[in-house]
């Protein structure tokens, strides 16, 4: 499965959301204290990925602001593009939701697309 | 690796070295957790610089390096696998969910993720009036760590991903 999604990607059209969805995929599976990954694309550029991942285990830094890691993935070639992953607790996701928390500069809210855990 | 990478990864080594003669000696865990935490804080941070941008100021989770490991293209995940003692990629992730609870509780041993009242393994909690101090703690971590094939496990992969850095940071 993996293969035939690395194979899908290995063309010379880059395909965000597809990419989207794989990564919010891997890291579902990969951390249970992740329970829904938001990919935003409004406002993005094409060769960004942004994820607002909301976690009920991670700690809660009250005093830091919200950034970003960019995880450095496929950083050359053809399919060249890269991931932004922002950890939120969901208290801070209800915070952002009530606009007493502000997303990173120039990310958008508008047209989340929300990836679930299937099983839990 | 790039030049911040570098240099991240000459501290990170350093504070691991220092972690190994702590093993060696057998020192008390709290001084061996105090530097268990920070070489894995340490290699999360080397590891983010290699797009050559900051990575946030806060403590960068070994989860999230790990993730960020699985995430690479899948020759980099295999030649990865190997370097961190897995035979391949599909081991590497699968075995990234038994680790989470481990990797998060190490993440909050730093002194300012663990609150007043919670125990770390630098300075006496609570802060306004101290009962315990970590010289004198069991640490359900380090339990955990040292008691089962799972921490020992973590422990060998975080010993692996520091030296071997180099081949695929």
């Amino acid at each position: 499965m993996q293969n035939e999604e690395d194979d899908k990607m290995s063309g010379t059209q880059f395909d965000r959301d597809s990419m989207a969805q794989r990564y919010a995929s891997n890291h579902l599976e990969t951390d249970p204290g992740i329970q829904t990954v938001y990919y935003l694309p409004r406002n993005a550029p094409d060769r960004e990925i942004r994820l607002v991942e909301v976690n009920e285990l991670m700690a809660e830094r009250a005093d830091d602001p919200l950034e970003p890691i960019n995880f450095g993935v496929d950083v050359n070639g053809t399919n060249s593009h890269t991931l932004m992953v922002l950890d939120i607790t969901p208290s801070q996701w209800e915070k952002i939701g009530r606009q007493e928390l502000r997303l990173p500069a120039d990310w958008s809210l508008e047209s989340p697309i929300p990836f679930l855990r299937e099983h839990r | 690796m790039n030049g911040f990478q570098t240099l991240w990864w000459e501290q990170t080594r350093s504070d691991h070295s220092v972690l190994l003669l702590l093993r060696k000696e057998d020192y008390n865990p709290c001084h061996q957790l105090h530097y268990l935490q920070m070489v894995t804080e340490k290699l999360g941070k080397a590891y983010f610089w290699r797009t050559g941008q900051a990575p946030p100021k806060s403590h960068a989770s070994f989860l999230r390096f790990v993730q960020a490991l699985d995430d690479r293209s899948e020759p980099d995940r295999n030649r990865i696998a190997a370097c961190l003692g897995f035979g391949r990629a599909k081991l590497m992730r699968s075995w990234i969910p038994t680790i989470t609870s481990l990797a998060y509780d190490l993440e909050r041993l730093a002194p300012s993720l663990a609150g007043d009242h919670g125990p770390n393994p630098e300075y006496p909690w609570p802060r306004n009036a101290p009962a315990n101090v970590p010289v004198l703690h069991s640490f359900d971590i380090w339990k955990r760590l040292t008691g089962s094939g799972t921490g020992r496990q973590l422990l060998k992969v975080i010993d692996a991903a520091v030296l071997k850095f180099p081949e695929y940071g």
